[in-house]
């Protein structure tokens, strides 16, 4: 028997669909770090683990609908920003008092047994959500450009525009405040 | 920076070039560090099990029970309308000037009874074999009276239901009719008081005075 490592997403997605469990499983364990430091771009890590459960559960019920032909990530990061998008609406509507998030992002460090980079943190605080976003999928999930334009619903230009920016906006605040590697 | 350069994608100064290094270098640590970690590890665990939990045939069962009863309101919401509309089909409605012809008999009746024997033979002209003077096992009072009660606040037309229980006696003598018979006896009402008024020769005096 093959082990389930060696298969790619997109096989892993195709044998899911024909009632694999352990196939998803093994999905499951590739995405989850995965979707959960690009979850990271829209709240903080409570927020991002719920909604990377959310998340695989939904491509779990949903894993009819994923067009063999294609890749598996854009798929399941398009559904990863939808709902977190939804949510953010949500939680808007309910008027949450935003004291509970900076809470939450002050007890980050504590929370992740893991330490985000320096350079990732300073971009999150210096950039906009899509251009995090974007970043993060382009340069820290190593997508390609059409990929990201994909999943954060802009044109390909529109993404290129924006990755030039936001490398020249950390190039010039790095420049001014270097930091060690 | 000229358009073509930032659509071609290329990282214009070495500034730029360290920091695409970097991001990579962090993101490549994050994903070693991440793989490792054991809170994502739980976290995974967690929902596996929560999906495993979801295959099971029992789960689905419930699922279905739950989606079931989401039709109710609306099914409640269905017949109510559907109760309103037959009964503004079937029933009809009547606007108030209409009414005023059940005043006048209403006061000649009066009279009759205060000083005369009232001759009812026009009384005859009513098909009294059509009256159902029976109660019936269901009072559909209690069912049409407030639902007519809830139409007319949504309406100045003022709702007139044969079964309503509380019209005065003369207007509730057609109580049981049909609706048809109903209508016709209120259309020959007048004329039937005129033979009445004439047949009696004190009326016609009082009335001429």
């Amino acid at each position: 028997m093959q082990n389930k490592e060696s298969f790619s997403d997109e096989e892993l997605a195709i044998r899911s669909q024909q009632g694999g469990m352990a196939d998803f499983e093994e999905l499951a364990k590739r995405y989850w770090p995965r979707l959960h430091r690009f979850l990271l771009t829209y709240g903080n890590d409570a927020f991002a683990s719920d909604i990377t459960q959310e998340t695989l559960l939904r491509a779990y019920q949903k894993i009819s609908y994923y067009h063999p032909k294609k890749t598996f990530a854009p798929w399941v990061f398009t559904i990863a920003r939808n709902l977190a998008l939804n949510s953010l609406k949500r939680s808007k509507r309910k008027a949450e008092v935003t004291m509970d998030d900076n809470f939450s992002e002050s007890n980050q460090e504590i929370e992740n047994d893991y330490e985000i980079g320096i350079m990732w943190s300073k971009a999150k605080q210096f950039l906009s959500k899509t251009a995090y976003g974007s970043l993060r999928l382009y340069y820290g999930e190593e997508l390609t450009i059409k990929e990201v334009a994909f999943i954060m619903g802009k044109s390909e230009i529109a993404i290129k525009v924006i990755l030039h920016r936001s490398r020249k906006k950390l190039a010039e605040y790095f420049k001014s405040n270097p930091i060690k590697l | 920076m000229s358009i073509k350069s930032i659509l071609q994608n290329k990282p214009c100064s070495e500034a730029e070039k360290q920091v695409i290094e970097k991001l990579r270098h962090e993101a490549n640590l994050e994903k070693i560090a991440s793989s490792q970690s054991k809170k994502h590890g739980n976290e995974v665990s967690q929902f596996l099990d929560l999906i495993k939990d979801e295959s099971k045939p029992d789960r689905k069962i419930k699922n279905n029970n739950r989606k079931s009863t989401f039709y109710l309101p609306r099914l409640a919401f269905a017949s109510f309308s559907l109760c309103i509309a037959s009964f503004l089909i079937f029933k009809g409605f009547e606007k108030p000037e209409e009414k005023k012809w059940i005043q006048d008999l209403s006061l000649i009746e009066d009279l009759v009874e205060l000083e005369f024997q009232p001759d009812l033979g026009f009384m005859e002209n009513i098909n009294l074999e059509n009256f159902t003077w029976e109660k019936p096992s269901v009072d559909l009072n209690l069912i049409l009276t407030p639902i007519a009660d809830f139409g007319s606040l949504f309406t100045d037309i003022e709702i007139v239901p044969p079964f309503n229980p509380y019209f005065d006696p003369v207007q509730n003598l057609p109580n049981r009719l049909i609706p048809s018979e109903f209508w016709d006896f209120k259309e020959n009402t007048e004329e039937d008081f005129e033979n009445f008024r004439d047949s009696i020769p004190f009326l016609n005096e009082i009335f001429s005075v």
